[in-house]
């Protein structure tokens, strides 16, 4: 549904092609980071309102998903491009720490002691699992420009 | 992109974003797990086990060979020449693997090589 439910303007294949990020990401990451002080709509000193979330959002999705310099989308989103460097980096903080404790944490004692009898029915009592380490570039990486500046 | 997991596709640890010429020791040496290990803070060794016959508290983690020998790690003989040591390797390469099939899955799925 879109805005005073209508219909939405893009389809959802228009809306990935658009905006890099499925509607349901966009939304997910709207929702999350509109409270922070970054992302609210501020005004400036002669009264104008700044950028609004959105705005940023999407100049955020362009760097991340297709490797934009951040300078690239510029006209598109009427952004400086500190203004979009510091987005990035505000976006991923919010991912960071409303999401790593869910998916990234080490075993509580319940769950080790299952992997540990796991292993142990495998031959290895004791083993908490394998580490290993593995080379794997970034293909969005936006390499192209290095050094020209 | 170091990783630490177990069976079922659980990834414990990702470390990600070291520079392309560190190799597995530097990158483990540097990682926030190796710290916790080396200062005590991980893993809990509250429960005891006896592989041949010596009992142990510390859990361990399967590696490849390069790794260096620590208590933590558990790697392969690097020259099995006794039946039993390779016997050992054999079961150890099969537990190990679990990790590689992770970083095929990764970019299978995320389409990066």
């Amino acid at each position: 549904m879109g805005v005073d439910g209508q219909d939405p303007v893009y389809i959802e294949h228009d809306f990935n092609t658009r905006f890099c990020v499925p509607r349901a990401v966009l939304r997910c990451g709207s929702l999350e980071v509109k409270d922070t002080t970054f992302f609210r709509r501020h005004l400036n000193s002669t009264s104008c309102p700044q950028a609004h979330q959105l705005q940023k959002l999407v100049a955020v999705f362009r760097v991340l998903a297709y490797g934009h310099a951040e300078d690239r989308s510029d006209e598109l989103v009427r952004q400086i491009r500190l203004t979009i460097l510091y987005s990035v980096k505000c976006l991923v903080a919010c991912i960071v720490s409303r999401w790593e404790s869910t998916y990234q944490q080490r075993p509580n004692n319940v769950e080790l002691k299952t992997i540990l009898d796991r292993n142990a029915e495998r031959v290895f009592p004791g083993c908490m699992g394998s580490l290993d380490w593995s080379h794997w570039a970034c293909h969005q990486c936006p390499r192209g420009m290095a050094r020209s500046y | 992109m170091e990783a630490l997991w177990d069976e079922d596709l659980w990834v414990w640890q990702l470390d990600v974003g070291a520079p392309g010429s560190p190799n597995d020791i530097n990158v483990m040496y540097q990682s926030s797990l190796s710290l916790d290990v080396t200062a005590g803070r991980w893993p809990p060794c509250n429960r005891s086990y006896t592989p041949n016959g010596t009992s142990r508290t510390l859990p361990d983690y399967l590696v490849d060979a390069v790794y260096p020998r620590y208590a933590f790690l558990m790697s392969r003989h690097r020259m099995p020449s006794t039946e039993e040591q390779k016997v050992f390797n054999r079961l150890q390469e099969a537990v190990c693997k679990d990790v590689e099939r992770l970083f095929g899955i990764l970019t299978q799925r995320n389409a990066s090589t």
